[in-house]
């Protein structure tokens, strides 16, 4: 194989690894590294790969690299336009595989990926309660407008309170729905948050650094 | 080394190699490790966060048939450059006073 067929093959496996960013953002990595490639002494694919790491390797520091810093730049990826929720878990995904590939940060990469899995549960939970909970109000509330209805033609006062009951029931049931849904989107977003700072800290500090983090 | 190199310190440096001239990617990463001892990964992040903050500017040059990909500093770049100059002298004079204070 010649150079050129060597730097290609290395690129184009590149390139199938970083299909999420934009594609002007993809063309400008991969015509940094191609240039890269070609202007050094690297031959071989071996030396390539002992120097910069294999291409799924590079392209995890890579998409972790713009998965950090992608609040002041979110242009730059396609997640944009997909569904806020999506786009969180695969934030938090990429940087813990990004965080698997610096050596130095594999245990942190495990905890992570722990407490991040602990902390999903614990939404679940969350969830499943203000399910249940809201289900029985809506339902309950249901269920006691029609006894009331049926009440109201032999004992009008009691039928109406058993109405009024029913109707207050179902009321605060619906009213639980925007306040769960804002408190579990804090949450995950919280969450979010909290993997960013944890990646911040490591592909600012180790990645960015010596050789043998490669 | 055993000490981290801080963002604003590889910001520092890249700014301060193309002070003198402009330079492509492969001169640029060998500049760097000739005095650092960084992975080649870590020079495209910093080029590009440079670029987007509008402290380099980028043109092509032709080379054999391909283009080779030349970074310039701006002068926000050169502002950038003095900052961080001043920063650093700040913080080394501190910490050379922390460090060097043998007994007293």
């Amino acid at each position: 194989m010649t150079k050129q067929e060597i730097v290609n093959s290395y690129i184009n496996e590149l390139k199938n690894n970083i299909t999420r960013l934009q594609q002007d953002e993809q063309n400008d990595i991969l015509e940094f590294y191609r240039e890269f490639i070609l202007d050094s002494d690297m031959n071989s694919e071996n030396e390539i790969i002992s120097e910069l790491g294999t291409p799924k390797k590079l392209a995890r520091k890579i998409l972790a690299d713009h998965s950090v810093t992608v609040e002041d730049d979110s242009a730059n990826t396609k997640e944009e336009k997909q569904p806020k929720k999506e786009n969180q878990m695969k934030t938090i995904w990429i940087i813990i595989i990004g965080l698997f590939a610096i050596p130095a940060a594999i245990p942190v990469a495990f905890a992570l990926l722990g407490i991040v899995f602990g902390l999903f549960m614990a939404v679940f939970g969350i969830f499943l309660g203000f399910f249940g909970t809201i289900f029985g109000l809506v339902i309950g509330g249901i269920v006691l407008m029609g006894i009331a209805i049926a009440t109201l033609f032999g004992s009008l006062p009691v039928g109406m309170l058993y109405l009024g009951i029913g109707i207050i029931l179902t009321t605060i049931g619906l009213m639980l729905v925007p306040a769960a849904y804002y408190l579990i989107k804090i949450l995950i977003d919280g969450i979010t948050m909290f993997v960013r700072w944890v990646g911040r800290k490591f592909f600012n500090k180790q990645y960015y650094q010596s050789k043998e983090e490669k | 080394m055993a000490i981290q190199i801080p963002s604003e310190i590889l910001d520092g440096s890249m700014l301060a190699f193309l002070t003198k001239e402009d330079l492509y990617g492969y001169t640029l990463t060998q500049k760097f490790q000739e005095k650092f001892d960084i992975s080649e990964s870590t020079i495209y992040p910093v080029l590009r966060r440079l670029k987007k903050d509008g402290y380099l500017e980028t043109y092509d040059q032709p080379f054999q048939g391909r283009n080779r990909r030349y970074y310039k500093i701006t002068e926000d770049g050169s502002i950038r450059l003095k900052e961080i100059q001043k920063d650093w002298l700040t913080f080394m004079l501190t910490t050379n006073d922390i460090l060097e204070e043998k007994d007293d």
